[in-house]
């Protein structure tokens, strides 16, 4: 895949990774701090139910007391005839004028009272469970239906506990007389010398209580110990046939919540008092409840609403939010892609310009020059990459020249063979010729002995200078170790003279001094011998060879040969010594160029000189 | 007896000898040069009937004692007596008149024969 495109990849990866978490973590904490500021609002709206719920109870309790401050009341169980005690006729409860007068007084009373404070009924009890009077609604109760049987209702002994101005709230319960489910309000009333005859006691409708709860935004209810719910803002309480059951008209509140995880809340909640709490209900919602506890019976309020509709006021925040991440990431991703688009080609564009040079080097050819603008590393690769091709091309060429070269000696190898082998059958050739005729002459000459004993003479003199030139060039071409060893140089000279067939023509002044020297003696007697035959085969009639031995300093020796012949021509005093140079049509050339040979592998050195001819070598003793 | 004159020329001085011996045994005059140069003179000097000459040799080779000779006396007869020789150049000496050319080692009796056929 291309480089390119593969870092679109990558990046698209990275970008869309790094925005969703991003968002996902902006979100989480926006819709955080969105519920928190919620959960304060739902709180402060709870407080402020909670307060107006209280204010119920105690304003009912301030009535109570407010009402109970009416002097008649007990004016009226003052009077003598009430303290005996009461009085009955046919079952119906009889009042004397006093207390007649009395009991209007606090009728009109109680009348303008339960208008007021919105009280359905009120009645004054007994302690033998007599009504005295009883209203209910507007309806001032006659004699016949005052009630003497109050000592069962719920509230009767509790009242009597209450002090002056103490007031007993008892439970919801149902009104017989009302027909609803109401709260009792009862306080005593006691006598100056402390007795409590009797009790004042109204009710109030729950539906008060009730109502008070009612919110359009959410939910608010109200829970008792048993998990009944006492109020509830989402629940239709019954208006007609209202149940006598407590259980039948309260709802529990497992029946309406209908969540299980909410089951277990109620623990908590009633363990806490007051807090919030967050549980998911039966359809999956997420749910959000404040709540506290009351004064009164335990109840708690709870304030509840669904995690959608605490958010759904941030709505459009959250739209804006969305949107501008979106436009965001939409700008961060066009501007990546061009980012590398434009960084990539100036990766690969220069990848390519070497991948081409090189595609070029695979056939051999070094010639492209390669320039990648920048000043990064693939420049430096670039002219890396050019100094290789030129190194390269430089080797190429080098090693051409080399193979020229190298092809130049050989063939120039081959010709100086060829030239040694011409040579060397050339001087072959004449001996043998020379060989060949004194044979055939001794065939047909054995009366004629003058040529008899020239031709003999002539097949030993061209035997010799066969073997002579083979030496010569095996010597050359055989690079053998020296064999160091004592050498006495006037001994070996002269008895190499004695051994060579020289002609009488030619005089030799052998050496007179001797010198020792170390040094190999086949080399050395071969080197000498070269050079005397040499002058020997120069000189033809007439030619004195000298040959002169002194000690040089240093442990030096000097040999001399001289010659009185023709002398070397000057340019070539050095050329003689060179390998196949020779200005005589016979020979190989070799023998000097193998004479300066072992001259030097003795660590010595040889020269040649005119006038006289003078060949000079100098050696060490190595001693 | 034969006495027409032989020249020699080959810078090998064992050569030259074993042949004027033997030349001289069969009853030839022979007259012997060391080199082309000598050559020449001595053809001038004597007008020998034949001359046999080597092609190596120092200061002028047989090629040049050929054309000098010839160029002096047409008539000359020359034969070259050479272990190795130029092909191109044998070639053109023998269009210009070069009689003959023989290979080392040269017997004695082929020698003889080359005279003979010559009318030397």
């Amino acid at each position: 895949m291309k480089i390119r495109n593969s870092l679109i990849i990558l990046f698209s990866i990275v970008i869309i990774f790094t925005v969703g978490s991003i968002s996902f973590l902006v979100f989480g904490v926006i819709i955080a701090s969105n519920i928190d500021a919620e959960l304060e609002d739902m709180t402060s709206k709870l407080n402020e139910r909670g307060v107006q719920l209280q204010t119920l109870h105690s304003r009912a309790n301030e009535d109570v007391v407010f009402a109970l401050k009416n002097p008649k009341f007990v004016e009226y169980f003052e009077l003598p005839e009430t303290r005996e005690g009461n009085v009955f006729e046919n079952d119906v409860m009889q009042f004397t004028d006093n207390q007649r007068e009395i009991k209007n007084d606090l009728e009109q009373w109680v009348f303008h009272f339960q208008n007021k404070f919105q009280v359905d009924e009120t009645c004054l009890i007994d302690s033998t469970g007599q009504e005295h009077l009883r209203l209910v609604f507007q309806d001032i109760e006659v004699d016949e239906f005052l009630s003497s049987e109050e000592m069962g209702a719920p509230f009767f002994t509790p009242s009597f506990a209450q002090e002056v101005d103490e007031v007993y709230v008892q439970y919801p319960y149902f009104s017989p007389d009302s027909f609803r489910w109401v709260f009792a309000y009862t306080s005593p009333i006691v006598l100056n010398d402390g007795e409590k005859p009797a009790f004042y006691h109204f009710e109030m409708p729950v539906n008060i209580f009730q109502d008070i709860i009612s919110i359009d935004h959410g939910r608010m209810y109200v829970i008792d110990p048993q998990e009944y719910l006492i109020a509830d803002s989402a629940y239709s309480y019954p208006t007609k046939n209202i149940s006598e059951e407590f259980e039948d008209y309260f709802p529990q509140s497992n029946s309406i919540l209908q969540s299980t995880e909410f089951e277990k809340l109620q623990n908590q909640i009633k363990a806490k008092g007051s807090g919030n709490f967050q549980f998911v209900d039966e359809k999956g919602e997420s749910q959000y409840i404040v709540f506290k506890k009351l004064s009164t019976f335990d109840w708690i309020l709870v304030y509840q609403e669904s995690e959608s509709l605490m958010l759904s006021e941030f709505q459009t925040e959250y739209g804006s939010v969305f949107t501008t991440i979106s436009l965001i990431s939409v700008f961060v991703g066009i501007v990546s892609i061009i980012g590398i688009i434009i960084v990539s080609n100036k990766i690969t564009k220069p990848i390519i310009e070497l991948r081409n040079a090189t595609k070029e080097a695979e056939y051999g050819t070094f010639e492209s020059n390669i320039e990648i603008k920048g000043a990064n590393e693939l420049t430096e690769l670039g002219v890396s990459f050019s100094k290789m091709f030129s190194s390269i091309k430089k080797t190429i060429e080098l090693e051409k020249k080399l193979a020229v070269s190298e092809q130049k000696l050989k063939n120039e190898r081959f010709a100086a063979i060829g030239e040694l082998s011409a040579r060397i059958a050339h001087d072959i050739r004449n001996p043998l010729n020379v060989i060949q005729a004194a044979l055939e002459n001794l065939s047909y000459s054995q009366n004629n002995p003058k040529v008899f004993e020239k031709s003999i003479k002539l097949c030993f003199k061209s035997v010799d200078r066969i073997a002579h030139q083979i030496n010569n060039v095996m010597d050359f071409l055989r690079d053998s170790e020296i064999q160091s060893e004592e050498n006495h140089l006037k001994e070996m000279i002269d008895g190499l003279i004695s051994e060579m067939k020289i002609p009488d023509v030619i005089k030799i002044n052998l050496p007179e001094n001797n010198v020792v020297i170390q040094g190999d003696k086949i080399k050395l007697e071969a080197l000498f011998s070269n050079l005397i035959i040499n002058a020997v085969q120069k000189l033809e009639k007439n030619g004195i060879i000298t040959i002169r031995i002194s000690e040089k300093e240093k442990n030096t020796v000097q040999i001399e040969i001289e010659d009185n012949g023709k002398s070397i021509p000057d340019e070539n005093l050095e050329k003689i010594f060179e390998p196949l140079f020779t200005t005589k049509q016979t020979g190989t050339g070799l023998g000097l160029a193998s004479c300066k040979k072992i001259v030097e592998q003795h660590g010595g050195s040889i020269s040649a000189k005119n006038n006289p001819t003078t060949f000079t070598i100098l050696l060490p003793t190595g001693f | 007896m034969v006495n027409k004159q032989i020249l020699l020329v080959d810078d090998d001085l064992d050569i030259l000898e074993i042949f004027e011996m033997s030349l001289e045994t069969l009853g030839y005059s022979v007259i012997t040069a060391t080199d082309g140069e000598l050559g020449v003179e001595m053809y001038k000097k004597h007008k020998p009937c034949m001359v046999f000459s080597d092609i190596k040799m120092p200061k002028m080779d047989g090629y040049e004692l050929f054309s000098t000779i010839h160029d002096l006396d047409p008539q000359s007869k020359i034969v070259f007596f050479t272990s190795n020789d130029n092909k191109i150049k044998t070639r053109d000496a023998k269009i210009n008149g070069l009689l003959d050319i023989m290979h080392k080692p040269v017997k004695i009796k082929d020698f003889n024969n080359m005279i003979k056929k010559y009318n030397c």
